[in-house]
């Protein structure tokens, strides 16, 4: 038991590092390309002019308005950080995210108009959510279902269709999938026919219906095309991986020695096939919902989904760089946490690694 | 072995896929310019006569109506010369059941010797009615102080004039709608761009929009008329009247010749493709055979490196370096190869520990063969097979990813690439006008590249994996 804690305390703390490399190294990009010292001048240069029109309109004398504009130009200066070089101003940037303050944004804004970048981060986060966890979760649970069944029957018609389907999905790029299907299914019918089976983007539609019920309901209009795009992408691998896991172990000795004591094949397959397949199919679909946080950018800009995905490309386009940042620090974050989430759950379902 | 790979369907269909795209590409890279990005397709000038918007030309064979083709014509000589008058005679026949989407008039290498020339053109419609579409060209500039006669203008660039565009034919034209029974205004023509619809229509209604006008079928013609001294001259004059159909994969919102664009787009999907593709696996195998033979602290170091590489969301990653560093070609191949080898340091790090305990290893160690010796020699020979697999393995995700980069408007700008024609396709409303033919082909060509590479993956796997050939 000890030597697990000591195990997993040795993981966690390799994580944090992991958390703080990619920090450093997006410092080091931010920093050393210029690119935050051009951001912030082009900030103390907006706010200065606009310090000096105000003094301008107040009538002062030029004098004294170059004096005042001068000195207010030198404490913004400090206060933006720029009067040290970047090297020195970018740890605290770090520090601070460590701590979970993320700062407040400089152009974007919440739907209800708060600029922290915690609530940027909750006005969106809860819509990424509904788009990718629900999508993963149907996807993988068909999947995982027919990979289930199909490992045990290697080399049937439904096994030769899904690897073939594994292969294109890994061809296919969820977002010309989702063009598509936007294409065919939202806008054909709308032009040639004059209706709209299916919204061309958005979450919901404009304006919101009031009614609760209703409003679900529209939600769940919009989200069809996103999951059944997500679908057609993803069902595939999902299936041909479970059933390739599910293969691998039941090439193993214990299942053949199982399968010789004469045990029924019912018993088998449920005790010594699925049990240790479990281990790996639980890192694919806790590792997808990690990276399904950020791994939707181009297809929540194609269905136009407000979704962190289009927080962090308006962050990008906007030269949003705490932003940026904060939102790179929760990336890699709840990738961190799925592992170590993983490390635990390994503990769990695999008994080997529990009483070594 | 290569029978072997021939045989299997997947083999033989992916080689197929990529035979043709390596020819298509060979062709593109003898036939086209390298700058084409730059000097064509990014240069809206160079497209001003194509039709803008409008599907292949083999759509017509799909629809029960019938769309005009674009109508081209040069006339270096005048058709008839009388006097001090000439004219230059352009015979359109539609036949077509809906309209063309503009009409252009060019000329260039104008010369005049005394006052400007007087340039008119009207068009002579099927049902005998004729429309002076404009009196004169008031585009000319006027004799400079101290210039001598010849006076010679629009060498360079030609004269355009753009009939929709253009005030005066736009009051002719109205003018011309109203004696149809049409209540329309010039704003009215101007704005959505009726002129087509009006000079070879007939009214049906009286209401001021497309709808209200009938395809009047027959033959038009088009005189241009120089009035001026008797040595005065036009070196060309061209009539354009733009399709509503064009080429062999239509046009894009600027005119574009999307077929020109998907065919540029063929070698950069795999130049950029092949260059990352071998880079990250180049780097991925060295690091993999070092990490994987030298072991201890090197290979911890290595494997947690690539452990981490391999796992991080790379997409965000990706799209902040290049946005950082810059949109062009350069860093973006940079880019993918920083986050790509990872992979392949694992793959590869695996094999190597099953090579190293084997007895030819240990009788080289013993026979005192240095380290880097026995990875070159004995290491590396059975790895590289499989390492070339994993090459034309990586590949479609450098395509992919590069395309998603496009998509997202990170491309390089100087290049056409599909990624980014698509990208100009999603933001230039290609969706909400149904251009499908301008969505569907950039994204199938993307797509079946990587098929193409993904099936001669999977049947080279089993041939150059030697944990899967023992099976």
């Amino acid at each position: 038991m000890a030597s697990l804690v000591k195990t997993l305390i040795v993981k966690a703390i390799t994580l944090v590092i992991v958390l703080i490399g990619v920090l450093v190294l997006l410092a080091v990009i931010l920093g050393a390309t210029g690119l935050s010292d051009k951001l912030l001048k082009s900030i103390l240069v907006a706010e200065v002019q606009e310090y000096k029109q105000q003094l301008i309109r107040q009538g002062f004398d030029p004098a004294y308005i170059e004096k005042a504009v001068a000195e207010y130009n030198k404490t913004r200066a400090e206060a933006l950080g720029l009067d040290k070089p970047w090297f020195v101003r970018l740890p605290q940037l770090i520090q601070r995210l460590l701590l979970l303050d993320l700062g407040t944004s400089r152009t974007l804004q919440s739907s209800w108009g708060s600029n922290r970048i915690s609530d940027l981060i909750l006005d969106r986060l809860p819509n990424t959510i509904i788009l990718t966890t629900t999508g993963i979760s149907l996807t993988a649970l068909v999947g995982i279902w027919l990979g289930l069944y199909i490992g045990s029957n290697v080399g049937s018609r439904a096994d030769r269709i899904i690897s073939i389907l594994s292969a294109a999905s890994y061809a296919l790029p969820l977002w010309f999938v989702s063009l598509v299907l936007i294409l065919v299914l939202a806008y054909a019918p709308k032009i040639l026919w004059g209706i709209q089976i299916f919204p061309p983007g958005g979450m919901v539609s404009t304006p919101p219906p009031s009614d609760p019920l209703a409003y679900v309901l529209d939600v769940l209009w919009h989200l069809s095309l996103p999951l059944l795009a997500s679908f057609i992408v993803f069902f595939g691998s999902w299936a041909y991986g479970t059933r390739n896991i599910v293969l691998s172990v039941s090439q193993e000795d214990f299942v053949a020695f199982a399968r010789a004591k004469g045990l029924p094949e019912g018993l088998v397959r449920r005790r010594y096939i699925l049990r240790p397949s479990l281990p790996p199919i639980l890192t694919n679909l806790i590792l997808s919902l990690a990276f399904s946080i950020s791994g939707y950018i181009i297809t929540e800009r194609v269905f136009n989904w407000p979704g962190m995905g289009s927080l962090y490309y308006s962050a990008i386009t906007a030269l949003d760089e705490p932003v940026i940042f904060a939102l790179t620090y929760i990336f890699t974050l709840v990738y961190i946490i799925a592992r170590f989430i993983l490390e635990i759950l390994y503990v769990i379902v695999d008994p080997r690694i529990r009483l070594t | 072995m290569f029978k072997e790979f021939i045989r299997s369907p997947a083999g033989l269909a992916g080689t197929l896929i990529l035979l043709v795209f390596s020819l298509v590409s060979v062709y593109v890279i003898i036939s086209f310019p390298l700058d084409y990005g730059t000097r064509y397709w990014s240069n809206p000038k160079y497209w001003e006569d194509y039709p803008k918007l409008v599907p292949p030309e083999w759509f017509n064979y799909f629809v029960p109506y019938k769309l005009p083709r674009h109508y081209v014509n040069d006339l270096d000589k005048p058709s008839e010369e009388v006097e001090n008058i000439k004219k230059w005679v352009f015979i359109y026949n539609f036949d077509a059941d809906k309209f063309p989407t503009g009409i252009i008039l060019k000329y260039v290498n104008l010369t005049f010797y005394r006052d400007i020339p007087i340039i008119s053109l009207k068009v002579k419609r099927p049902d005998g009615v004729e429309i002076v579409l404009m009196d004169y060209d008031g585009g000319i500039p006027p004799p400079r102080s101290g210039e001598q006669p010849p006076y010679v203008r629009f060498v360079e660039s030609p004269r355009t004039i753009v009939l929709g565009a253009e005030p005066q034919v736009i009051r002719k034209v109205t003018a011309f709608a109203n004696t149809l029974g049409v209540n329309c205004t010039t704003s009215d023509v101007r704005d959505a761009g009726l002129l087509p619809y009006i000079i070879f229509g007939r009214a049906v209604s009286n209401k001021c929009v497309a709808e209200s006008f009938k395809p009047l079928r027959g033959i038009y013609v088009f005189e241009v008329e120089l009035v001026g001294d008797k040595r005065d001259n036009i070196g060309l004059v061209r009539l354009v009247i733009q399709g509503a159909v064009y080429g062999a994969m239509g046009t894009d919102y600027l005119g574009r010749d999307l077929a020109q664009g998907l065919l540029f787009g063929f070698p950069v999907a795999l130049f950029i493709g092949g260059v990352v593709a071998m880079l990250a696996t180049l780097i991925g195998v060295t690091l993999g055979i070092v990490s994987g033979y030298i072991g201890g602290r090197v290979d911890e170091a290595v494997q947690r490196f690539a452990d981490v590489m391999n796992n991080l969301p790379t997409l965000p990653l990706l799209i902040l370096f290049v946005f950082v560093l810059g949109r062009s070609l350069f860093n973006i191949i940079f880019v993918l190869v920083l986050f790509g080898w990872a992979g392949v340091t694992i793959i590869v790090r695996s094999m190597v520990l099953s090579i190293k305990s084997s007895q030819f290893v240990e009788a080289a160690k013993l026979a005192g063969a240095g380290r880097l010796w026995i990875m070159r020699k004995h290491i590396l020979p059975p790895v590289l097979p499989y390492s070339f697999a994993l090459i034309i393995f990586n590949i479609p995700g450098a395509i992919l990813s590069e395309a998603g980069l496009s998509f997202l408007g990170l491309g390089d700008p100087s290049i056409p690439t599909w990624g980014q024609i698509l990208q100009q396709a999603f933001d230039n409303g290609a969706l909400q006008n149904f251009a499908w033919w301008w969505i569907l082909p950039p994204g199938f060509l993307i797509v079946l590249t990587a098929v193409g590479f993904v099936l001669v993956f999977f049947a080279l796997e089993p041939l150059v994996n030697p944990r899967l050939k023992r099976q």
